[in-house]
């Protein structure tokens, strides 16, 4: 049953590709979508009564072991985050399906919509800080382009501001990668934990804690740093439906 | 060799920093770009620059180049190409709409 986790990634990416194909016609788009929506909705429920019941679950990726290859984990938490965003995902593609217009839906809504969905699950899923970043790019180059979907004025406007705030923190992202591989030598989460409570609590780790509560800071808008969300929310209600599954 | 991509790096960030904080949407792109190749630079360097081994990990070799910042950049320049284009989209985009590139003008009423 480890196999479970894959769902959650693969399901959206694969129908996510097929809903490329069916862009020009309104109603199969909303049949695949539903049904694909569904599909994660009920392989996120069974992930988290796996984990519930049988711990953890791991898979490693091409079957290379956990310090060169890239794990997935699923624990409670990133369980329990999985199915919150199926439930999120669902409602936001329910409500989608009522309120998009269908020259806008024509647009690639659907596709990236669930190429949203497969940055965020991944990003829960990872066990690799390297992966991580990749999901979160996956997702915030999603999430760009629903923004700006539908190209308005305003839209046009923010989106600009919101990309060039969110590179420079990848940018960080990457550098705060670089930093840790060169303190540690390894970016796998768990060998990371041995490796850091060896280390001690030195100069160093800490510089690049603050590096990584700056760069998820502002990706996820906390406190200080949520100058960019209130505009940009107000640019992606006007045209009706939710995108911030994310946040 | 270090020392002097250390200065390369530094160079590349200020200098995309700055470009960042210019008013000009193209300048800004430009900016980004320079920034990521800083970034990704520091990548390769952090992980130690060895000359004259090959970056294999075979057992016979009694030492050999770490293979992993190569593969970690690979994606990264996937990346940064990738969202380079789209960042050159937007920006045509938004001067077609807009007819301005300068990003003091694009500062915005808020009932628009």
């Amino acid at each position: 049953m480890t196999n479970l986790i894959l769902i959650p990634l693969i399901v959206p990416v694969i129908m996510g590709a097929v809903l490329v194909f069916f862009s020009k016609n309104e109603r199969i788009q909303k049949v695949i979508s539903a049904v694909t929506m569904l599909a994660m909705l009920i392989g996120s429920i069974l992930l988290f009564s796996e984990v519930l019941t049988n711990g953890t679950v791991v898979i490693h990726l091409g079957d290379w072991q956990a310090p060169y290859g890239i794990p997935l984990v699923a624990d409670l938490l990133s369980a329990f985050m999985l199915l919150v965003s199926a439930i999120i995902g669902t409602v936001s593609l329910y409500y989608a399906f009522k309120t998009i217009r269908p020259e806008r839906s024509r647009y690639f809504f659907y596709p990236f919509f669930f190429f949203l969905l497969t940055g965020i699950n991944g990003s829960f899923l990872t066990g690799d800080l390297f992966n991580l970043f990749v999901f979160f790019e996956v997702m915030l180059i999603s999430s760009y382009i629903l923004m700006v979907h539908g190209s308005s004025k305003f839209q046009l406007r923010e989106t600009f501001k919101y990309f060039v705030i969110n590179m420079f923190a990848s940018m960080l992202f990457l550098a705060g990668v670089a930093y840790i591989y060169a303190t540690t030598g390894t970016l796998n989460f768990a060998h990371l934990g041995v490796r850091v409570a060896e280390l001690g609590q030195d100069g160093l780790l800490n510089v690049i804690a603050v590096l990584f509560i700056v760069i998820f800071g502002v990706k996820g808008a906390i406190f200080p740093l949520y100058f960019w969300l209130p505009r940009l929310i107000r640019g992606l209600l006007q045209p009706s439906p939710p995108y911030l599954v994310v946040y | 060799m270090e020392l002097l991509m250390s200065i390369a790096i530094g160079v590349l960030f200020m200098v995309g920093t700055y470009l960042m904080l210019t008013r000009s949407i193209l300048r800004v792109v430009i900016g980004i770009v320079l920034l990521s190749h800083g970034a990704h630079l520091l990548l390769l360097t952090m992980a130690g620059l060895k000359e004259g081994m090959p970056a294999l990990v075979d057992q016979a070799e009694w030492a050999y180049t770490d293979p992993l910042p190569q593969a970690l950049i690979l994606t990264a320049i996937v990346i940064s190409f990738g969202m380079t284009s789209f960042s050159l989209a937007l920006a045509y985009r938004l001067y077609n709409v807009h007819k301005t590139d300068d990003l003091d003008e694009l500062r915005g009423a808020n009932d628009d």
